[in-house]
This record gives C-alpha cells, structure tokens and sequence, in this order.
C-alpha cells in the first residue's frame, strides 16, 4: 500500500474515532483469507504504527464475523467475551467496548474498521454504528481502489475458483469467458 | 369434452376453505396471547449454535441442522449434524428467538467460520437448505452485496414464500444494497430504540418493513458468556421469534398473512388514534355503496363490516 493510500486510510480512521468517541481504531484489510491491519489511529503515534502489519486470525473473532456477514455489531461493557479480540492483543488489555463496521466496496466486504473503547466508559450507540458503517464504506472504495491499482495478478488458485463458481452460477457467461481464454492460449 | 384451462383458473368450489377467521380482531392477544412457540421448527442460518449455552436450555436440535462446507474446488457440500459456533453470532440469534419462543425447536444451519472466501455461495447452499427441509421460520441476520447472486437469493427466497417458509433477514445499517433483504418475498428488519422485545414497529417505507429491538440487547455468546451487543443482526431474530409464537398459535398461517398480522399488531399501528387491522366478515354492498365508499376509504377505517 502506498503512503498516501495509507495516510487516506488513517484519516478515516481517525474521523472515524473522533464522530463514534472512541479512543482508538483500526482498518484490517481483507485478502483471499486473511485480515491485516493498513492503518491505525489513537493511542500514541508508535502504538498506531507498530501494529500495522499484523494479521487477525481467521475464523474467530468479531472481525472475522463481520467480513463474512457484512453486518456492523457492536459489543458493550460487561461483554466478558471482549477478551477473546483481537482489540486485547493489539492494546495488551481487554477493551471496555467494541465496534466493528464492514468496509465494502460495490459488491463486497474488503475490510473491517474497528474501534475501542468508547469514552467515558459507556456503549456505543446506533448512531455510533451508522456513522461507522458509513465511514467504513468510504475505507472500502478506499482499499478497492488500492487493490484494482496494485499490479499484482490474482493467484491462479483465486482465478480458478472465480471460474468454478462461474460455471456453477451462470453456466452461459462461463461459456463466454472460457472462450475468450481459449482464444487467446491459441 | 372440456376445454383445458390454466391452473389459476379454478372453479370457486375447488377453492372452499372449510373454515376462515372471520369477525377477528388482530391484536397480540389474538396473534400470540398464550403462545409459546411448540410446534414451530425454526433455522438459524448463521455462524453456528453453542447447543450447551445454558441460556438455549434444550431447545436446539442438534441433529436437525447442518454446516455447509466447502469442497478442495470451492463446492459448497451439506454437512448434516451436530456442530459448534465459530463466532458467537448464531448463538446470539437462537438466544433471542428462544428468550420470545421457548417452546420453538431451533436448529443451526452453519454458512460462517471456514472461510472468508465464497461466503454468498455458502450463505445460499444453506439457505436451499433450510426452505428444502421445511422449517417453518428461518432467520437470516446477514446479507450479500454480490450483484450475482441476486437472482439465485431472489429464486430461493420466492421458493420459500410459496412453500410456508417465512424468512426473517436483518436490514443494512446504512442505504446500502444487500440481499436478500430488499425482496418482498422476506421480512427486513432492522432496530428500533425499545428495549421491549415485543415493541416493534411497522416502517411505512420499504424495503425494511419493520423494526424491531436492536439495541443494547444482552445475548448469549460462545463459551457460555454474554454480550451487550447492538446491530440489526439482533433485530431480524425478534420478529423471527414473533412470527414463531404466531405460527404456533395459528399453524395454517403462510408467509403472506404473518406480514399483515406483524403489521396489524406493530406498536405504531396499534397505537394509532384510529384503529386498524380489525376483520369482519364482509356483507355484500350495494355497488352504488361500493363505488362511493372507495373514492374515501383509507386505511385506518378500513372495517368493512362496521356499521355505515
């Protein structure tokens, strides 16, 4: 990811953070399987910098949850099963709350905004997540566009699939593609 | 010999119905007063179920719901049985549906956890599912964005309709696009700002069609612990619990008329200065009275068999 990718993605964070009165929030992008963090804000500068790179464990965790079912949730104090975040590994705490919101693009979950810790100690309120969830969807146009603009070609096995599932959903635009491919291997 | 005729045209002696509420007045009472939900098979098609959470106190069956998993070419593959929660969030679900329903028997249909890849695929394998096995209510408290699986969402979720599955789905937070929630065919939920879980609203502007609580809702989570949690993923599993009481108490109910009955009994109907949702039994009018009493019905005197 470029700095200025970056640094649009830590601006989104942070006005994120500021319009939910969190105390801190993170943006874990989502590639083929894996959550990783591009960008953090609140806390000290070091605190945000140093856990950019880290990835989240896939298949547990609300982070996890929220990528799959695309729907934000929000976990308030007294939810002792707040220890279980990936928040308490990245802060060396449980946090008091938790908010997660899906970052989509047009037609897909790319990522996950996370924030902590509401201050004063009290929840997050519907307001809170739909304030989140919208700005999580600018994060997702964000990290779309980082994504259509790296040069990396999907792997073969994500080209693969894509086409299993073609030709399982729409048997005649898999025609289609699978000629266009032929076409140009001849 | 007689000319064949289309299906739809019947005579109105095949179409009889031995008996039909008439003279009723749909209120709660009458919708779910004394219910508790036995009879009704309920699917929660989500991330799992904890079956043990004391909270559920026996009322998953375990042997009646499935995972779907994928095969090594990404295949989505049925896998009856007991399973665990990966997230919390089935739990969550059942917990609500349960807390209203508790004599609903819920089962787990898992699309969540493997992997974050083919979710839409996976999501739709098990809803077929649920609709193919029969359950009375079914409740979805997530959503595609993938503009190619709407006509997929779009066939099985019509299915559903047809056969006397109702499916409760949970809205998007902001105006965003997710299926199968904008179709007709489902209920849309999303939050409310009551802390009763049997106030809920009926929104006058769809897709979302009602509005149930949301917020603040305490819910059983994975390793037997709880969270205070806020989303409409918590909102859809009210009127999924809701509708359960109703098809308990009223068996022949189909999806169609529990929309009209949640309708008639949502808190802001209700509570209207003029009252709406009574049916009577209807005397043929005079068709002069007819023509003049549409140009001025509207909704709320809507009472056909109320004196003139």
């Amino acid at each position: 990811m470029s700095e200025l990718d970056r640094s649009t993605i830590v601006a989104i964070i942070k006005e994120a953070v500021g319009a939910s009165g969190a105390t801190a929030g993170w943006i874990l992008e989502r590639r083929a399987d894996v959550l990783t963090i591009v960008g953090a804000s609140g806390g000290s500068p070091q605190w945000a910098r140093s856990i950019v790179g880290r990835s989240a464990p896939v298949g547990s965790g609300t982070a996890s949850m929220v990528a799959q079912s695309g729907q934000p949730v929000a976990l308030q104090p007294g939810s002792t099963a707040l220890e279980d975040e990936i928040g308490t590994h990245l802060l060396g705490r449980t946090p008091a709350s938790l908010l997660c919101a899906p970052c989509t693009d047009d037609e897909q979950v790319v990522g996950v905004l996370q924030l902590v810790d509401k201050l004063g100690g009290g929840p997050f309120g519907f307001d809170d997540v739909e304030i989140a969830t919208m700005l999580a969807s600018i994060a997702g146009v964000a990290l779309a566009q980082e994504a259509t603009a790296s040069t990396e070609p999907p792997p073969p096995e994500q080209l693969d699939r894509e086409l299993r599932r073609l030709a399982r959903a729409e048997p005649a635009r898999y025609v289609t593609v699978a000629r266009v491919i032929e076409a140009l291997l001849a | 010999m007689t000319t064949p005729r289309p299906a739809y045209s019947r005579d109105s002696m095949v179409l009889a119905l031995p008996a039909v509420d008439a003279n009723v007045e749909l209120t709660p009472e009458w919708a779910w007063g004394g219910a508790t939900g036995a009879g009704v098979r309920i699917a929660v098609v989500d991330s799992g179920i904890d079956a043990t959470h004391p909270d559920l106190d026996g009322c998953i069956d375990t042997e009646g719901g499935a995972v779907v998993e994928l095969d090594h070419d990404q295949t989505p593959r049925i896998v009856p049985g007991p399973h665990q929660d990966a997230f919390g969030h089935g739990t969550a679900c059942a917990g609500i549906i349960h807390q209203l329903a508790p004599g609903a028997s819920i089962a787990s249909v898992r699309v969540l956890g493997q992997s974050l890849s083919s979710t839409s695929e996976t999501v739709l394998a098990g809803l077929s599912w649920a609709v193919d096995q029969g359950f009375d209510i079914i409740n979805l408290s997530l959503g595609s964005r993938k503009r190619d699986w709407a006509l997929a969402f779009h066939d099985i979720c019509d299915r559903a309709y047809f056969e006397g599955a109702f499916i409760t789905t949970a809205a998007n937070n902001v105006e965003r696009i997710t299926y199968p929630s904008l179709f007709a065919s489902v209920a849309s939920v999303a939050s409310n700002l009551s802390d009763d879980p049997f106030r809920f609203h009926y929104n006058p502007e769809p897709p979302t069609e009602f509005l149930a609580r949301g917020i603040d809702v305490e819910v059983p989570w994975l390793d037997h612990r709880h969270i205070i949690t806020t989303g409409n993923s918590f909102a859809a599993p009210h009127i999924a619990g809701i509708a359960a009481l109703m098809k308990s108490k009223h068996a022949h109910l189909r999806p169609f008329q529990i929309k009209t009955i949640l309708w008639a009994t949502s808190a802001n109907v209700q509570d209207a200065s003029e009252r709406a949702g009574r049916l009577s039994r209807v005397e043929r009018p005079d068709p002069g009275t007819l023509a003049r009493t549409t140009r001025t019905l509207r909704i709320a005197d809507w009472s056909p068999g109320a004196p003139a």
